[in-house]
């Protein structure tokens, strides 16, 4: 009975909008779990946001961007996003499909653009599903056709249009642009056993159809609204991206069109993740049906490391089922 | 090969050992306190508290004979997952129902001493914790091993003191992740004890 209250309780704090106690009780202990859960998982910093409908509900950083200048993390720290590129990259793809200038079953390299974008592999007529973020390679050349400019260009044309006003289309992406935010990137760092943190390196070098974006929670927060409101795709666009692929046997597959899409207990979620190995970790975990999204990023790879999140299941995340747990109830 | 002739020999020692009559066999009922440390685990653990101490209590039935002998151990340590100021675990406890081979001095030789054995067996290990939301509960009976050891004294023919230290650690079922961890299930703990042997 206590279960259902507060669950109740934060169902309808984010989307209707009680009174600043109720919301700050659920909130404060989600954000409790939060950081007991990145304490143990041994992630230095992490960057959390809960977005609603139209805008962030909730935010709050945890831990330390540099661990060894006790620089604390904040909510416009800016974080590798690794394998979250690809929905924007998606999302550049289903335009130029929207407009007709690429067609889904048109060929990228070995592989149509519907197998790049669902992870599979095999005749259309039986799919099968193999999650490799570097085969979405050609993507990259696929929108560069399209739109005539180069994929930075086109990806840093995206974020301006989102008003993604930090993120950065890449670590190799004009120096002088953006070194001023580049200040506030998280420091990357490998976690041992005894979860302690050393210094290391960002998987990602330069911008590909699949990693590479750098962004803060804010800004995919921007990302997220704007598909919410299917203002960057058509609805019927984003219902295609947002259903499972079926093999002829009617077998469902975990991805679809730049997402990971699944059902708990009847409720749609669609989903992605970053890794950067011993560096970095992200998760965006989305309710469609109550427009709530949950975004994190981390400057460890313990976020994602070592569960099996690409077989496609994101339960398997004691994180990602705290938030599906608390919120669909 | 060996370690098949291995495993009969040590069968064989079991039998003789307690196939002998009763009255040679010692029988030994210890109930016990004790406190857990060294543990770890990969289960979501809210509170930070399984690394902590935790009491446990618990009862051992054994069975004695000059060398070999068997025990069934069963211990409970309430608020397992349980500790400090978050308080995000409501109610959580780890308990074990163990099967031994005991392996002791041989009686003659600490007729008026502390009386060594090592202990080593297979059994049930049954985890609970029930977070504040109830979004991550763990209710699983995992298949445990535990190995250790310990000394008995008996201070008059029935009545004797006994200090037991075991590790406990689940049998590990590799890539099981089921949002309740943060990798393939474990847990392990040490637990140290002190009881009374009762000889009936």
């Amino acid at each position: 009975m206590r279960k259902l209250a507060l669950a109740s309780i934060a169902a309808a704090t984010l989307c209707l909008r009680l009174p600043v106690h109720a919301q700050d009780l659920v909130l404060d202990r989600f954000g409790d779990y939060l950081d007991s859960l990145r304490a143990q998982v041994g992630i230095p910093g992490l960057t959390a946001a809960i977005v609603g409908a139209n805008d962030i509900t909730w935010e709050r950083p945890f831990g330390y961007s540099n661990v060894e200048r006790l620089v604390a993390t904040r909510t416009d720290t800016l974080y590798h996003v690794d394998g979250l590129t690809q929905t924007l990259t998606a999302t550049l793809v289903l335009r130029c499909v929207e407009q007709g200038r690429l067609s889904l079953d048109g060929r990228a390299g070995d592989a149509t653009i519907r197998q790049l974008l669902t992870h599979t592999t095999g005749a259309a007529d039986a799919p099968q599903f193999l999650y490799r973020p570097d085969r979405l390679a050609p993507l990259a050349e696929a929108v560069s056709t399209c739109t005539g400019e180069s994929f930075r260009t086109s990806m840093a044309g995206l974020l301006d249009q989102l008003n993604m006003i930090d993120a950065v289309p890449g670590p190799d992406a004009s120096p002088q642009a953006y070194a001023s935010k580049l200040d506030r990137l998280a420091t990357p760092y490998a976690v041992n056993a005894q979860r302690r943190p050393s210094p290391s390196r960002y998987a990602a070098t330069t911008l590909t159809a699949a990693a590479g974006l750098i962004a803060t929670t804010r800004d995919l927060a921007k990302f997220d609204v704007e598909l919410k409101r299917r203002r960057l795709l058509r609805p019927e666009t984003i219902a295609l991206a947002w259903s499972n692929p079926t093999t002829a046997s009617g077998q469902l597959l975990p991805h679809g069109l730049g997402w990971f899409v699944q059902n708990y207990n009847g409720e749609p979620i669609v989903w992605q993740f970053g890794l950067g190995d011993n560096a970095s970790s992200s998760m965006t975990v989305m309710l469609p049906r109550r427009a709530l999204t949950l975004i994190l990023l981390a400057n460890s790879d313990g976020l994602v490391n070592p569960l099996p999140l690409a077989a496609g299941d994101v339960l398997v995340s004691p994180f990602a089922k705290l938030f599906v747990g608390l919120f669909t109830r | 090969m060996t370690e098949r002739r291995g495993l009969r020999a040590v069968l064989a020692l079991a039998v003789l050992a307690l196939g002998r009559p009763a009255g040679a066999a010692d029988w030994q009922i210890r109930p016990f306190v004790g406190f857990t440390f060294g543990g770890r685990t990969t289960l979501v653990n809210l509170d930070d508290a399984v690394e902590k101490h935790h009491g446990m209590i618990g009862v051992t039935n054994a069975i004695l004979g000059d060398v070999v002998g068997i025990d069934i151990d069963l211990a409970r340590g309430p608020g397992f997952f349980q500790s400090g100021d978050r308080h995000l675990v409501l109610e959580s406890s780890v308990t074990t129902l163990m099967g031994n081979f005991v392996l002791a001095v041989p009686r003659h030789l600490t007729e008026y001493t502390l009386r060594p054995y090592v202990v080593g067996g297979l059994g049930l290990m049954r985890v609970n914790a029930l977070d504040y939301f109830g979004v991550l509960p763990i209710a699983d009976s995992f298949l445990a091993y535990d190995i250790g050891g310990g000394a008995i004294g008996f201070v008059t023919d029935r009545i004797g003191v006994c200090w037991d230290v075991r590790r406990f650690r689940n049998v590990v079922r590799s890539g099981q992740t089921r949002g309740v961890s943060v990798d393939t299930e474990r847990l392990s703990y040490w637990r140290a004890t002190m009881g009374l042997a009762i000889r009936y």
